[in-house]
């Protein structure tokens, strides 16, 4: 009897001991969760999707890379772009040339039959402008829409993309750090943000993160001098967001 | 509640088992996720890029999962024993590292599968 007790006190004190666990758990849970995202971007989670996804297409091209950079660009790039438009593709190359018929394909393909062609020329310096420069003039000037570039000195070609047909374009001015820009943007435009909204928080918070690196690495890291040559620059209309047609 | 098997056999031996088994999970998820990375995207790549995302979200999600077992058992043996010397390097060492880790995993996960 007194062992049956016993073990009844046991049970209990483990399950008590096991309430207490998974609360105290959840509350350290929420305050790391919080504190990630203080320091990287926080989290809007939409469930509903954005108007006309099966109108639009999206282009993307890694360029030659580190595997474990090219790694990183798909798994942030990828699950946006693949849920957000109708027709998805993303290219990693293995060399500068690489896959330029399958893109220049895909571009054909999305222009012929989509409203609307977004690309994300996720490059160092690059000159994709020439490959779609061969595309159907009249399609492109009419669906090619908007042209995000990471690549260094890129912004000036700004002018060039606007010819080509882009409604708006952007890009980056110098030896560019484009990665904490292109994470912030994306993330809001394929959320609905016009691309005037996205693209001015996207600066500022990549300019708050190179601010914070600054504060934690001040002999490494010259926050101002790396916004000089990173910050994004916007060419063309900003007023249109992901649901819009060109 | 008591856990059966090998797994329980193991909980039942030591209070500090949580905190060398997180490290050894966390250490073969690392290399699971770095394995990922190199037959993907280098030069012999095989894997084919299809599975790249569902792999790595795999196993960002298996990290997730192991290191909220590893915080909440770490806390269940805290408050079942609360009180003997090993409370405050458990606290240290286990409770809040997993808890970090726990919540790294997550949101990684969120934020590259595009939820967050």
């Amino acid at each position: 009897m007194r062992q049956e007790e016993k073990g009844r006190d046991v049970i209990q004190g483990t399950g008590k001991a096991l309430a207490l666990a998974l609360g105290v758990w959840t509350l350290l849970f929420l305050s790391c969760f919080a504190l990630l995202s203080h320091m990287t971007d926080v989290p809007s989670i939409s469930l509903s999707g954005r108007p006309n996804r099966e109108r639009r297409a999206v282009v993307a091209i890694r360029d030659p890379e580190k595997p474990f950079m090219q790694w990183g660009t798909r798994l942030f790039t990828w699950p946006y772009l693949s849920r957000h438009y109708g027709r998805a593709w993303l290219f990693t190359q293995a060399s500068k040339e690489d896959q330029k018929e399958a893109i220049v394909a895909a571009m054909n393909e999305a222009l012929r039959s989509c409203d609307s062609l977004d690309l994300f020329l996720l490059a160092h310096s690059n000159s994709f402008h020439e490959w779609v420069g061969i595309l159907d003039e009249e399609l492109r000037r009419k669906k090619l829409r908007m042209v995000y570039n990471t690549g260094c000195y890129n912004a000036r070609q700004g002018e060039t993309w606007l010819e080509l047909g882009a409604k708006t374009y952007i890009g980056h001015p110098g030896n560019s750090v484009s990665p904490p820009f292109y994470v912030f943007y994306t993330r809001r435009w394929v959320k609905g943000s016009t691309v005037r909204d996205a693209f001015d928080e996207g600066n500022a918070l990549a300019k708050r993160l190179f601010d914070r690196l600054e504060r934690v690495m001040p002999s490494k890291i010259d926050s101002d001098k790396v916004w000089q040559t990173s910050h994004a620059i916007l060419f063309g209309a900003g007023e249109m967001s992901i649901g819009d047609r060109p | 509640m008591r856990a059966q098997g090998l797994v329980g056999w193991i909980f039942r031996h030591s209070a500090w088992l949580p905190l060398p088994l997180g490290l050894v999970f966390h250490g073969v998820i690392a290399l699971g996720l770095r394995w990922v990375c190199m037959n993907a995207y280098s030069e012999n790549a095989w894997i084919p890029e299809k599975w790249v995302c569902p792999l790595t979200f795999a196993l960002l999600g298996l990290g997730a999962v192991l290191s909220w077992v590893m915080n909440v058992e770490g806390l269940r043996r805290l408050f079942r024993d609360w009180g003997i010397r090993w409370v405050m390097p458990l606290v240290f060492f286990l409770v809040l590292p997993s808890a970090l880790l726990a919540a790294f995993w997550c949101y990684t996960l969120m934020f590259l599968t595009g939820w967050a």
